[in-house]
């Protein structure tokens, strides 16, 4: 840096080194215009970095955090998805055994795979997806299942209350379409708080048992006849091994064309949420089929004689062979061979990301 | 001699000094220049919470079957077959189609001035991908988003007819997209892509 004070500032007007004060005015006044403009160059320097690390967070504020994650579990679900499609088709129109079930399954498995495969190659990715169609990689289990809209919820016998199931280690996709839910109005005495009886679905395990129950109100007093009233709403009850239930509502009038359709592990009533079937216990975890107990349980009936529908539901382990008819039926309930679940071998290879795992595909599952 | 010697000095610090702020304010300029994180339309969060909200739509319309029920609403009986009133062309122009999965397009993203463009991708026998256009509302602009989700079609799935009743089954009639599989359950695996750029 140029010296700008010293020698220059004496008072004669000629200095040592022969230059006269105006020169050295002109001199300092280049050197001080000098000095400024790298500051000012610095400066701008300075700020650039900073504007330019405000970026760079921003930036890194939209990545994933690790590239390319996304599309790999992205593509995971939809693999479960279209086998568990897949699986649910098979189980509901084959009446056949498990190494059948299993081997369709596979081929059904390895034609989605080869086309899903196509599909992503061409936005430069890898996946595969591997079924080999073997009972290690299988869990067999029974459909059970009634068809006749018309006919009630007792077993093959006629029973009211009985087993559809013992010690199954699962029960999914169960589903409900009642098609006539109890009216009779003279079983009920006046101010009978129990009454009436209602439909129970019982999973019964060794930490206890969990219900769902569905019940037509009534109007418990009616001035002109004495006896109690059947109304157009119907409450679903779940209530778990510690005492806790939960209670939904819909309007089901009574005539011949109103259902009431109940997905137990899907969670809903008539299409719609019923938090009945999904609301927090105080363990923190939903009040699912099944929550509360564990497995091996019995699946129930209780009081099925003055509802009617058709039922649906895929269970782990075996149906209750006394009270089903073996093989598909028109008109009583029935058990035939079903796959509950499948692990597949899943891979997913991209440039950014190599994703390899197995994958449990079990459509409806409420999980454990 | 000594006098212009000094001149030339003066004279070569102005001009270095002059190149030296130059070059700093040019410096700036360029690093504050427009990213693609500057606030405006194609601002890369903007375009991430289109994706997200559009990935939304699809997974939940996969869920409750919406998705399929759009790609089976073919008109197999029109000429050269078309979906249910789209008018003279095989596919919608005006807006989405009258199913679930149209009006949930209709609800979340014609809402939010966004235009988007529907292709239902597919195979044939032949391993060959075809794509059938669903939705044209015109050319998406360069910061387009695209999300895209897998339906499973089962050879014993059934057309959709207007009414949104079912229709015959897929093998009995004259659809856009073919048998890919020689498998006795699945018929094809389609993907429905979803183009959405802002407006």
């Amino acid at each position: 840096m140029a010296d700008l004070t010293g020698p220059f500032r004496a008072g004669s007007s000629r200095g040592n080194d022969g230059r006269t004060d105006e020169g050295r005015s002109r001199r300092e006044r280049g050197q001080i215009l000098l000095v400024a403009a790298l500051l000012l160059a610095a400066t701008f320097v300075v700020l650039a970095l900073v504007v330019n690390s405000a970026i760079f967070a921003e930036n890194l504020s939209t990545r994933d955090d690790v590239a390319g994650s996304q599309d790999a579990l992205q593509y995971r679900a939809e693999v479960v998805d279209t086998v568990g499609t897949t699986m649910v088709t098979l189980n509901e129109n084959s009446d056949t055994t498990h190494a059948d079930l299993r081997d369709r399954l596979a081929a059904a498995t390895a034609a989605l795979a080869d086309q899903g495969g196509i599909q992503q190659s061409t936005a430069g990715r890898l996946a595969t997806v591997a079924y080999p169609g073997d009972p290690a990689n299988t869990t067999h289990g029974e459909r059970i299942a009634q068809d006749a809209h018309e006919r009630n919820l007792t077993s093959d016998d006629w029973d009211s209350d009985w087993t559809l199931a013992n010690d199954v280690d699962g029960a999914r996709n169960v589903q409900f379409n009642f098609t006539h839910v109890d009216t009779d109005a003279d079983q009920c005495g006046f101010f009978d708080h129990s009454c009436p009886s209602p439909f129970t679905l019982s999973i019964d395990g060794p930490d206890g048992t969990w219900t769902m129950t569905v019940r037509r109100q009534f109007d418990l007093f009616d001035e002109d006849d004495g006896y109690a009233t059947p109304q157009e709403e119907v409450d679903i009850t779940t209530t778990n091994p510690a005492g806790e239930s939960a209670t939904c509502t819909r309007v089901v009038p009574m005539t011949d064309d109103s259902n009431l359709t109940v997905d137990v592990t899907g969670g809903t009533a008539n299409g719609e949420v019923c938090p009945a079937l999904n609301r927090l216990q105080a363990t923190g975890a939903p009040l699912w089929l099944g929550a509360g107990t564990d497995t091996p349980y019995d699946v129930e009936f209780t009081n099925g004689g003055p509802f009617n529908g058709t039922y649906s539901m895929v269970v782990a382990g075996t149906a209750n062979g006394f009270t089903l008819e073996s093989g598909v039926s028109s008109d009583e309930p029935y058990h035939t061979d079903a796959i509950y679940a499948v692990t597949l071998g899943y891979g997913y290879h991209a440039s950014a990301v190599a994703y390899d795992t197995e994958v449990r595909v079990a459509p409806g599952e409420a999980p454990p | 001699m000594v006098a212009s010697d000094r001149g030339q000095a003066l004279t070569f610090e102005g001009v270095i000094a002059g190149i030296l702020l130059l070059a700093a304010i040019g410096f700036a300029l360029q690093v504050t220049a427009v990213t693609p994180l500057s606030p405006s339309t194609s601002s890369q969060h903007v375009e991430n919470q289109l994706q997200a909200t559009g990935e939304g739509v699809l997974t939940s319309s996969a869920q409750t079957g919406a998705l399929e029920e759009t790609i089976l609403y073919w008109d197999a009986e029109a000429e050269e077959g078309r979906f249910h009133g789209a008018g003279d062309a095989t596919f919608y122009r005006s807006g989405p189609p009258d199913t679930s999965f149209g009006d949930e397009l209709s609800a979340v993203l014609g809402s939010r001035n966004v235009a988007y463009n529907v292709y239902i991708h597919y195979q044939t026998a032949e391993d060959v991908v075809q794509t059938q256009q669903l939705l044209s509302q015109g050319r998406p602009s360069d910061h387009a988003v695209s999300f895209s989700r897998s339906v499973t079609l089962l050879d014993s799935d059934h057309l959709v007819l207007e009414d949104g009743s079912e229709g015959q089954r897929l093998d009995a009639v004259d659809f856009y997209m073919p048998d890919a599989s020689t498998d006795d359950t699945v018929y094809n695996l389609a993907r429905v892509e979803v183009v959405a750029w802002r407006i």
